[in-house]
């Protein structure tokens, strides 16, 4: 016990003395935060669209101004095409509207008048965003122009759509949270790459090696400073979620904790393990990069739906740990303790934690061959 | 006699390698000090380990305090200490930090810990430093400190790997006193060194040369006299026949008429309130062998490291080929072969690749560069490890290449900070051979040394201490300011005393 | 001088490529990443799971509910039977979305009323929520637009001639793996660089290098140059690959491609080793970077567009060089972009370029005390 309180003692004066594990722990989860919050909109987006219009009549300026009207669309008016055409091709603009010139005629003979939508399928998103805010402003415009909206025979079905857990379907309720595993990789898996493999660099581990202390002292001398670490940023970033960037919480601090924990677990157990077989900073930290980190990103639900994914890639992402974290981190943030979801996610987080800590307590090595 | 480890047979091999240890046999007798020497890469540091369990044998048995290593690591950890080449501190953590963790890792009582501790800070003189952090030390304060990390949990055993390298004198004479004092106790320690003055001091030694005993028995038994001793060793060894250096031969010396080569003008170095380095000021001339001797953390490194502009100067200026080091770094560097005190090659590169970079940075030309490499290779004896990345180097094959590396561009200039630190007694003088043949040469030298016997073959000496040069001179000026019969470890040792009585020399 | 900066560089190119591990951690993870995360980073949302609760159980509700059995946007379509097992399946995150068709569908359609049905969407997965209402919205209008042609034959209609450039078809992977060429040079770059001075510092080698003849500059060229080749391979390859594999048309110009890929890579090198020079430790270099990049990535357009974000984050990605970057390689790869649009985003990145590189080679000697 004395012991193994000594070795998480020298490793937490080590993660003090270091700036850069508070800049991992405390400063990039912050920016995170900030950068999701106000940098980054996963929701509707503002798009540049360009008109052309070669119909003058006064239909056509009442369209022009619900399209000015629309807080999602910035209106730029074009007499060249060919400005318009260059500027869609330097990127300028995401999309066009090109109303010809019988487009009120036929409208007004109640035939169906053809605009043209013009996108940049460079960028298929907003492509996508470019053609809905298009047919959804035009269909609005003809549902409540004075002059057509009484020829118009309602809809027959009409959709009434409801977002559970989430009314306004707000996107920061989902990313914020869920950006939590991005820094709780971090530490777990990346900071806890480079600490083995220092040790070995720097000749430590020799000196170690020959007191008394245990393999298993070894192994929980750093799993245990680390865990600290990780779970004091974690409620560090959950607070300023709740209190400073007001995203609703549901669920239950404890569950929460209780999970985050068990993924924690799991990260350090990736990260020791590179750091126990490689042995040397650049090569541990390389590998925790590309073969962790990134998949961690990618792989998890955080950014891209797992269930559009193909078949033999979501297979894939089913072993990687940051999938399990996310989906319980969204779900006990938006929608509460949901157990069908935290019980088998925990398992799972808890099963493959152990074989990664069998796995770091068995390579640790006691000898030097 | 009681032994506290008995080997027999032993043989221990790495990878594609001839035996590191060949068929071993040997006691160690309780409660004595035994020096292991010889030569680099005679397997010194792989028996230290195997003796320990971080290795396991091929073959044979060890017992080590009665105990199988191989099965018993765990409880002869209990019963030993160790310290490392690397010494095994966190350079990251305070004196004091280090000290507690590896009091609790050996479990030493808690309200004893206050006790220990006090007894050795003040053995070693570090309470002033308790505070600082153990990277923040000078190399001979941090071989004290592991030392007594070592040393905590009273060990049975004591096993220390060269623990004196870089040490300067007074310290190394505490740091022998300290374990003197241990020792008493019926500690048993195998302590591995390359200071032959040192091993003769010990009740027992062991020489080692590729993986055989070659001897065994008391030091005085060879000779009575340390340097008698050092001559028998030498001889034990396969001996030491000067012939010309063929380094200093091939060595192509650029024509000059400047005089003073090498100039220090009012060099300062100032942290705070501390000076490291204090108004200092010398002038070497051509092909002169100028040295820096002194205590560890006097302010030679720092001296070194602003003279090849490594490091900013508070105040003053030094000048190499007339050239200002702040005002034309390049142009003044160009003239400069320089071996830094820390290993500091490619670990990770072979010894041809470091070889070849250094040939090339030095922007020798395709076909000199392999001649010069051959020529090297021949001189050092490297073919041996040629394609052996440099970090598992022994330590003197290190020190080997560092100087290798450093003279391949043929530089007026040398500087040569701690050159023989870690290396056996054979090449040690091979390397002052080369020195002083270059010299003979042209070439400006300036060097540090631990070693007293090497500061005899300086032209000019200067012993700093505290920062400041408190004296300098010829080796014999400095001995007859002690006394007529005064050895250069006298003169060293009184110089300082007297200084440190006076404030000021004279 | 050549001489000098050939033999660092050699140097430098044996201690990244000598490492068999190492080699292999710099060639497979990105390749092997181009191929997954191409087919798991997508927007698109597919295979989506639902559950319809039928409470008309007429022909009319289950040629709606055959439509989106057909469609190809959803995988699985549940038949409920009450409101309770919608409400367990949506919170246990089996199904994303849920119908439930009233009991007078069939006959309020008969009478040409209007009927509503009800969606009820998973709000925790904001943007899966509002596309897939998207898709049943579209549904939903074919639904009727194939049921009741007669409806709108003699009112006033537009419709909307959709024209997407670059992209016809709209193929998420060509976005998706132009974006990440980009993100995996980003990171080879980054660790290659981050990594080298710290590590030589750590080491104490860098003293070696400042001591030889070599030059602030010359260092500079020797630790710029390999790491400049080996990320040029490593995109050449990477989208040779794309090209090739994912039959991703590349319009613009080789030369341009390059010219504009050397400026990038400098951008960043420089970045790299600014933080390396800076940094005491290998741990804090490569968390430094990291710190940069994640932010980089996140504000470069490459998840929401740059004009969409508040005036603060788009004045801070003018000095982001992943912004200009994507436009570029967008541009070259897919819109066969002009010179002219290609310098626009090129000139800043030559100043970023510049600005890093001095700084690191400043920081060089400043950082030698």
């Amino acid at each position: 016990m004395r012991i193994l309180k000594a070795l998480i003692v020298k490793e937490f004066y080590q993660i003090f003395r270091d700036p850069s594990s508070i800049l991992i722990a405390f400063v990039l989860p912050l920016m995170l935060l900030v950068i999701y919050m106000y940098g980054v909109n996963l929701d509707t987006v503002k798009v540049r669209m360009g008109f052309k219009i070669d119909d003058p009549s006064q239909q056509v300026t009442t369209l022009i101004d619900s399209f000015k009207g629309n807080k999602f669309i910035t209106p730029y008016i074009y007499d060249n095409p060919q400005k318009m055409y260059a500027d869609i091709t330097g990127s300028k603009l995401r999309g066009i509207l090109v109303i010809p010139n019988d487009f009120s005629s036929k409208l007004d003979r109640n035939e169906i008048a053809t605009v043209q939508v013009i996108t940049d399928g460079s960028e298929v998103n907003l492509a996508n965003y470019v053609q809905n805010y298009s047919k959804t402003i035009l269909s609005q415009w003809l549902n409540s122009s004075s002059k057509y909206s009484k020829k118009i025979p309602p809809s027959l079905v009409t959709l009434d759509s409801r977002y559970w857990y989430n009314q306004e379907i707000n996107s920061h309720y989902f990313v914020l949270p869920g950006s939590l595993s991005i820094t709780m990789t971090l530490i777990g898996m990346l900071l806890t790459a480079l600490v083995i493999a220092r040790e070995w660099e720097r000749g430590t581990m020799e000196a170690i090696l020959t007191t008394k202390v245990t393999r298993i002292q070894i192994v929980l001398g750093k799993y245990i400073p680390y865990f600290i670490l990780g779970m004091t940023s974690m409620s560090f970033s959950v607070f300023l979620c709740i209190n400073v960037f007001q995203i609703p919480f549901r669920g239950s601090l404890l569950v929460l904790f209780i999970f985050s924990g068990l993924f924690l677990f799991t990260a350090m157990g990736q990260g020791l393990l590179i750091s126990s077989v490689l042995k040397d900073q650049f090569t541990a930290s390389q590998a925790a990069l590309v073969g962790g980190f990134l998949p961690a990103l990618m792989l998890s639900g955080l950014v891209f739906p797992i269930t559009s994914m193909p078949i033999p890639i979501q297979w894939l992402s089913s072993i990687i740990p940051a999938r399990y974290f996310v989906s319980c981190l969204q779900s006990e943030f938006m929608a509460g303790t949901v157990p069908e979801i935290v019980i088998p996610n925990c398992i799972f987080l808890a099963v493959l934690g152990l074989i990664l800590f069998t796995a770091v307590y068995s390579k640790t090595n006691m000898r030097l061959d | 006699m009681i032994s506290s480890i008995e080997i027999k047979n032993l043989t221990k091999k790495f990878t594609d390698n001839e035996p590191a240890i060949d068929n071993l046999t040997l006691d160690i007798e309780k409660g004595r000090i035994t020096g292991l020497i010889g030569p680099d890469g005679a397997g010194k540091t792989t028996l230290l380990r195997l003796i320990t369990g971080l290795l396991l044998p091929n073959e044979g048995e060890i017992s080590t305090l009665g105990l199988n290593p191989t099965i018993n690591q765990k409880l002869i950890n209990a019963k030993i200490g160790y310290m490392p080449q690397k010494f095994g501190l966190y350079e990251d953590l305070s004196v004091i930090e280090n000290l507690n963790l590896y009091a609790e890792l050996k479990e030493i009582p808690q309200n004893e810990k206050e006790k220990i501790f006090n007894k050795v800070l003040t053995m070693t003189d570090l309470i002033r430093f308790k505070k600082r952090l153990a990277g923040a030390l000078s190399g001979g304060m941090k071989q004290k400190l592991g030392l007594a990390c070592t040393l905590l949990g009273t060990p049975k055993l004591l096993l220390l790997d060269e623990p004196s390298v870089g040490v300067d004198p007074i310290s190394r004479r505490e740091l022998i006193k300290m374990v003197r004092e241990l020792a008493t106790e019926g500690m048993t320690i195998l302590w591995s060194t390359a200071y032959l003055d040192e091993a003769h001091s010990f009740d027992s030694c062991i020489v080692l040369n590729e993986g055989k005993i070659i001897y065994n028995g008391l030091p005085h038994d060879l000779s009575e006299t340390g340097k008698g001793f050092e001559q028998k060793v030498i001889e034990l060894m396969g001996g030491f026949n000067p012939q010309p250096s063929e380094l200093a031969e091939k060595f192509e010396l650029k024509e000059h008429n400047v005089e003073y080569v090498i100039e220090a003008l009012d060099l300062t170095k100032k942290y705070g309130d501390f000076y490291a380095v204090k108004n200092n000021t010398f002038h070497i001339k051509k092909g002169e062998i100028f040295g820096l001797l002194g205590p560890n953390g006097a302010g030679k490194s720092t001296s070194f490291k602003m003279m090849c502009g490594l490091s900013t100067p508070s105040a003053g200026t030094a000048k190499i080929m007339e050239q200002d080091i702040l005002k034309n770094p390049s142009k003044a560097r160009s003239y400069l072969g320089y071996m830094a005190q820390k290993f500091s090659l490619y670990g990770d590169l072979s010894v041809m690749q470091n070889l070849r970079f250094f040939a090339g940075v030095y922007g020798l030309n395709i076909f000199k560069r392999k001649d010069k490499i051959d020529q090297i290779v021949e001189i050092f004896h490297f073919k041996k490890y040629l394609n052996h990345d440099a970090k598992e180097l022994p330590l003197g094959y290190k020190q080997r290449l560092s100087l290798a590396c450093a003279v391949m561009h043929n530089p007026s200039v040398l500087f040569l900070d701690e050159p023989t630190s870690g290396v056996d007694p054979v090449t040690r003088r091979e390397f002052w051979h080369h020195i002083k043949g270059l010299a003979q040469k042209g070439v400006t030298v300036m060097v540090t040394t631990h070693f007293m016997d090497e500061a005899e073959f300086c032209d000019r000496i200067s012993l700093f201490y505290q920062g400041e040069a408190i004296a300098t001179g010829s080796p014999t000026e400095l001995k007859n300011m002690i006394s007529p019969t005064a050895t250069m470890e006298d003169a060293f040792v009184g110089l300082i005393e007297r200084y440190n009585e006076k404030g000021v020399l004279r | 001088m050549f001489k000098r900066i050939l033999a660092l560089i050699r140097k430098e190119f044996l201690s990244i490529w000598k490492d068999p591990r190492s080699r292999i951690l710099i060639v497979a993870p990105p390749l092997m990443q181009l191929l997954i995360f191409a087919h798991a980073a997508t927007m698109e949302i597919r295979n989506i799971d639902m559950a319809v609760l039928d409470r008309s159980q007429t022909v009319q509700s289950r040629d709606l509910i055959s439509e989106f059995q057909h469609s190809k946007w959803f995988r699985n379509v549940t038949l409920v039977e009450n409101e309770k097992q919608i409400e367990q399946m949506i919170r246990a995150k089996k199904i994303q979305l849920a119908l439930s068709i009233n009991t007078d569908f069939a006959n309020k359609l008969k009478r040409n009323q209007p009927t509503n049905i009800q969606v009820i969407l998973d709000g925790r997965q904001t943007n899966t929520a509002s596309i897939a209402n998207g898709y049943i919205a579209s549904i939903v209008a074919q639904y009727e637009a194939e049921h009741f042609p007669q409806r709108l034959k003699s009112a006033p209609q537009i419709n909307l001639e959709i024209r997407n450039w670059f992209n016809p078809n709209l193929i998420f992977l060509w976005y998706t793996v132009i974006s990440l060429i980009t993100i995996l040079a980003t990171t080879i770059a980054l660790v290659l660089t981050s990594l080298s001075i710290a590590r030589e510092r750590e080491m104490g080698t860098f003293d070696q290098l400042i001591v030889s003849p070599l030059s602030a500059f010359e260092i500079l060229v020797g630790k710029t140059v390999p790491p400049l080749i080996i990320s040029l391979v490593m995109t050449t390859l990477m989208s040779l690959f794309v090209i090739i594999f994912f039959k991703v048309p590349f319009t613009g110009s080789i030369l341009l491609f390059y010219i504009s890929m050397v400026t990038y890579l400098l951008s960043i090198l420089g970045v790299g080793l600014f933080f390396s020079s800076i940094c005491k430790t290998q741990q804090q270099a490569i968390l430094g970077a990291f710190t940069f990049q994640m932010p980089a990535i996140l504000l470069s357009g490459y998840i929401s567009p740059v004009e969409d974000m508040p005036m603060f984050f788009q004045h801070l990605t003018l000095i982001n060089p992943v912004r200009f970057f994507l436009v570029i390689m967008k541009g070259l790869f897919l819109k066969n972009m002009p010179a002219e649009y290609i310098f626009q985003n090129l000139i800043p990145l030559v100043f970023i370029a510049i600005l890093s590189l001095s700084a690191a080679s400043w920081m060089f000697k400043r950082n030698l005390d």
